[in-house]
């Protein structure tokens, strides 16, 4: 019994003991994390394998959708390789989404029976998401060889656009898990806008003909950016738009607001499921 | 030197809560609040004593008296709606422990998850791991997921987890009602050692003479009220 320091607990937290939550819950994500990736494919046959099936199908479907189908035709870059670079940022945005607005309501018990920083819950969601990011990226080296295509040398831009994402994801999902818990409607909501979401985001096909209206509507959609400074970092000559940086600047009030909002719900939470 | 401090606390809680909010209450949102204030009762009133470290204090109370609300505070699960309290140290509940298991986790993943839970290091856990092992008697099934267990397992693990993992104030509630004598003869020898080690100790029975023997200091709540606070002696005089 070396260290003890003294926690308050006042009727509601401050945003310093808000923040030192965060700073306490890395650990605690990981282990989270750990037993959610253990959980999520034990006794399945094909184990977790299932990591690059999701993606897989993702992929074929919309090449299947777009080229086949539809005939969008994409200029100067190959359809697959164009497709599967988006996916990157949709995959991880609609599998960490789907979850989250029963993240917290389904660790009730765990929530009302024992004290653990509950924001752990929505970064650990987060860590799996990444996890599955891995496969996804892996179908965009193979398309890349696929299609015989150079990198951009825009690649050492290539991190930094993925932690934007990252963030954005993050702030999605922090405002998401809040709102459910006080307005249920979203478990249900969610599934339709992801529904949705897919075929409003140029995840399958290019939006360079759009007019500038329409342009502009589709950038307030961050995801559009995301996939567009995405592309702009891998595809050699791919142009950049510059509605992307409102797409940056959205996804960082996201994740604010949406740390915020989690603070706010998180001080009568157990009482709340 | 104390290791809780509770400072006027009050807990308030509602009929009505936000999960019962729907369209057809949004409309109606007057009658709502009428309602609402209605359904407000406090579950805990102005309560305020202190528990000095490495004492074992025995909560007690009929059913309803908010001694589960009082724990649900200390243990930082709820918020209280007015008062303070001040803790020293990290607190876990014995058996609750075993609410984050996972019934398709082997005991031995259980056991550093848990860890993590309390805010443990790996390697904090894995130092303690040898001694939970052994007191749970469980053997080679540790490498077994929990759902394999017997509710008998289940509890003495839990009981182990909760036992070993650091923490410098521990809550027992109801504990011993579980497991066979036997199981219960060492728990109460291990609680005793406990507090030989100078850990602070929250026991809630409804056995009198186990808080009798075990306890320095009884916290005896009433309908949410504060009756008594103070030395076993003296509480023995008064009922």
């Amino acid at each position: 019994m070396s260290k003890t320091y003294v926690t308050f607990i006042n009727p509601q937290k401050n945003i310093y003991e808000n923040l030192r939550d965060v700073k306490l819950s890395a650990g605690l994500s990981v282990a989270l994390a750990k037993r959610d990736i253990t959980i999520r494919y034990v006794e399945t046959i094909l184990g977790k394998i299932w990591v690059i099936i999701n993606p897989l199908i993702n992929l074929c479907i919309l090449v299947f959708v777009f080229k086949n189908i539809v005939n969008a035709e994409i200029q100067n870059y190959n359809y697959l390789l164009f497709v599967s670079i988006g996916l990157v940022v949709w995959n991880y945005f609609s599998s960490v989404v789907a979850d989250v607005s029963n993240l917290i309501i389904n660790s009730r018990f765990l929530i009302q029976k024992i004290y653990f920083p509950r924001i752990a819950l929505v970064f650990s969601r987060m860590l799996v998401g990444s996890f599955e990011l891995a496969s996804s990226l892996g179908f965009v080296v193979i398309a890349f060889l696929y299609a015989h295509a150079e990198v951009s040398p825009n690649f050492l831009f290539f991190l930094p656009a993925l932690l934007i994402s990252l963030i954005f994801v993050l702030g999605s999902s922090l405002w998401i898990a809040s709102i459910s818990i006080i307005y249920r409607d979203f478990v249900h909501i969610v599934p339709v806008l992801l529904r949705v979401g897919i075929f409003l985001s140029p995840i399958g096909y290019e939006i360079n003909h759009l007019d500038k209206f329409t342009m502009n509507l589709y950038f307030l959609n961050p995801i559009t950016g995301l996939v567009e400074f995405l592309r702009w970092t891998l595809l050699k000559g791919y142009e950049f738009n510059p509605l992307i940086l409102i797409s940056i600047v959205l996804s960082l009030l996201l994740f604010g607001t949406g740390l915020l909002i989690f603070f706010k719900v998180d001080n009568r939470l157990a009482d709340r499921l | 030197m104390n290791a809780i401090e509770v400072d006027k606390v009050s807990k308030k809680y509602y009929k009505y809560d936000s999960s019962e909010k729907n369209l057809r209450h949004l409309f109606k949102q007057r009658k709502v609040m009428e309602n609402f204030e209605d359904g407000a009762f406090w579950a805990l009133e102005n309560v305020s004593f202190n528990i000095e470290v490495g004492t074992t204090v025995g909560l007690v109370g009929r059913n309803g008296s908010g001694k589960s609300t009082l724990l649900k505070i200390i243990s930082r699960i709820t918020n209280p709606t007015k008062g303070q309290l001040r803790i020293w140290g990290r607190v876990a509940s014995l058996l609750e422990v075993g609410t984050g298991f996972h019934p398709d986790l082997s005991g031995k993943e259980n056991i550093f998850f848990n860890g993590s839970l309390l805010g443990m290091t790996k390697l904090e856990i894995q130092s303690k791991y040898d001694q939970i092992l052994e007191f749970s008697e469980i053997g080679d099934f540790i490498h077994m997921p929990v759902k394999k267990y017997s509710s008998g397992m289940y509890t003495r693990l839990a009981f182990a987890v909760g036992a070993f993992l650091e923490s410098e104030i521990l809550i027992i509630d109801e504990v011993l009602e579980v497991g066979d004598s036997t199981f219960q003869q060492k728990c109460l020898s291990h609680i005793k050692h406990l507090k030989d080690q100078g850990r602070t100790i929250i026991l809630v029975s409804h056995n009198q003479t186990l808080i009798d023997t075990v306890c320095d200091s009884i916290v005896y709540l009433h309908k949410g009220k504060l009756l008594y606070a103070g030395p076993t002696r003296d509480y023995l005089n008064i009922i």
